[in-house]
C-alpha cells in the first residue's frame, strides 16, 4: 500500500536513479531532511518538497558525498514542479489547511 | 465570593458559544468537516453542557425526576462534543492511521460507555446536588470526558513544535503556528479542569461548588481556555503584528 505522498515518492525515486545512492539511502535521506523541518513523507505537498529540495536537500547530498549536490537539487526541484503540473496530485487536507482556515477572517494562503 | 469566582466559567461558555457558532458558520459556508466537529464540540462542550447543567443545579427545589432528566441530557450533550472532539483529533492529525482510529474508537466507548454507569447506577444526580458519590462512576466518567481535549491538546503540541522547525526555511505562517499552540493550551486547560474536578471527587466525594477556592482554581482554568480560544479564532490586528514580528526575530536568532 502506498502510504508516503506521490512528491516524496517520486523525489525518493529520482534521487536514487540520478546519484550512486541505494534505495534505502535516497528515501532515508530525504526522510531525515523533512523530520528536521517537520514535515512528514506522508503529507508533504509539492510545493514544500520543491522549497525542501532547493534550500536543505543539497547540504544533505553533500555530507553523503554526491557531487554537484547543489546543480542536482535545482535540477530536480525544477523537474518536481514540471513533473506535479503534468500529473495533479491530489493532496488531502493537512491539520495545516485546517487551523489556516480557522480564523474569523478567513484570509487566504500566502 | 462565589459569584466571583464563576467569572471565568462564564468566560469560557461566550468564548465556546462565539467560537463554536463562527466555525459552525465556516462549515456552513465550506462544507468541511474539521469545522464542523470543532464547532459542534465547543457549543456542546463549553456551552450547551454548562447552561443544562446548571439549570439542573439551580433547580435544587425541582422534583428528583426533573433535575435527574436535566443532568441526563447535559450529560448526554457534553458527551456528543467530546465526541467531536475525539473526531476531530483523529481526522485532522492522524487520517491516514489504523492505530489513532483504533485508539479514537476507543476512547468514543470509553466515553459512551462510562456515560451509561453514572446514569443506570443514580449516580449522575450527584452532578445536581451536594451529597458526597458512592461509586467510582463518576470519576472513571469525568476522567473519560478529561482524555477528548487533553487527546487534541497533546496533538496541538506536537504539531506546533512540527511547524516551528517549518517556520525556519519559511513553510508556515508564524500567525498559524500560534494559532495551533493556542488551542493546545486553550483545550488543554479545559482537560485540566476536567483533571482538577476528578481529584476534588476523588478526595472529598462533591463537586467543586462546595469549596471556592476549587471553583475558583476552575474558573482560572476557565479564563486562560476562552482568552486562548478567543485570540486564536479573534486575533487582533496588534496580536498578528507581534505574532509577525517574533517569528521574524527568532529566525534572525537561528544558528
Amino acid at each position: 500500500m502506498l502510504t508516503e505522498s506521490l512528491a516524496f515518492e517520486w523525489v525518493s525515486a529520482e534521487l536514487e536513479a540520478r546519484t550512486a545512492l541505494s534505495r534505502i539511502e535516497a528515501r532515508g535521506t530525504l526522510r531525515l531532511v523533512l523530520k528536521n523541518v517537520g514535515l512528514e513523507p506522508a503529507s508533504v505537498s509539492v510545493h514544500q518538497m520543491q522549497v525542501v529540495v532547493e534550500r536543505l536537500l543539497p547540504a544533505a547530498l553533500g555530507k553523503r558525498r554526491v557531487g554537484e549536490a547543489s546543480a542536482l537539487c535545482r535540477e530536480l526541484a525544477a523537474d518536481l514542479v514540471a513533473h506535479a503540473q503534468q500529473h495533479a496530485e491530489v493532496v488531502a487536507e493537512s491539520a495545516y489547511d485546517v487551523f489556516e482556515r480557522m480564523d474569523s477572517s478567513r484570509r487566504s494562503k500566502p | 465570593m462565589k459569584l466571583l469566582s464563576l467569572a471565568g466559567v462564564v468566560l469560557f461558555m461566550l468564548a465556546s458559544l462565539g467560537v463554536g457558532v463562527r466555525l459552525l458558520a465556516l462549515y456552513a459556508r465550506s462544507r468541511k468537516l474539521p469545522e464542523l466537529l470543532l464547532g459542534s464540540a465547543l457549543l456542546c462542550v463549553g456551552f450547551l453542557a454548562y447552561a443544562v447543567g446548571t439549570a439542573g443545579k439551580l433547580l435544587l427545589e425541582a422534583t428528583p425526576e426533573t433535575r435527574s432528566l436535566l443532568t441526563i441530557l447535559g450529560l448526554s450533550i457534553e458527551c456528543v462534543g467530546h465526541l467531536s472532539l475525539v473526531a476531530f483529533s483523529w481526522r485532522v492529525f492522524h487520517p491516514r492511521s489504523r492505530a489513532a482510529a483504533g485508539f479514537a474508537v476507543l476512547l468514543a466507548l470509553f466515553i459512551c460507555g462510562t456515560l451509561a454507569a453514572e446514569v443506570s447506577s443514580g449516580q449522575h444526580l450527584r452532578y445536581s446536588d451536594l451529597e458526597p458519590i458512592s461509586g467510582p462512576e463518576l470519576p472513571l466518567a469525568l476522567s473519560a470526558r478529561a482524555s477528548a481535549p487533553a487527546w487534541m491538546a497533546l496533538e496541538c503540541f506536537r504539531f506546533h513544535a512540527q511547524l516551528r522547525r517549518r517556520l525556519a526555511i519559511g513553510l508556515a505562517d508564524p500567525l498559524v503556528v500560534q494559532r495551533v499552540l493556542l488551542w493546545g493550551v486553550g483545550i488543554g486547560a479545559s482537560a485540566l479542569a476536567y483533571a482538577g474536578t476528578v481529584a476534588h471527587r476523588l478526595v472529598f466525594g462533591t463537586g467543586l461548588r462546595v469549596h471556592v477556592w476549587a471553583l475558583s482554581s476552575v474558573s482560572v482554568l476557565g479564563t486562560i481556555a476562552a482568552v486562548c480560544i478567543g485570540l486564536a479564532f479573534f486575533p487582533p490586528s496588534a496580536y498578528r503584528r507581534w505574532a509577525r514580528r517574533e517569528s521574524m526575530v527568532d529566525r534572525e536568532h537561528e544558528p
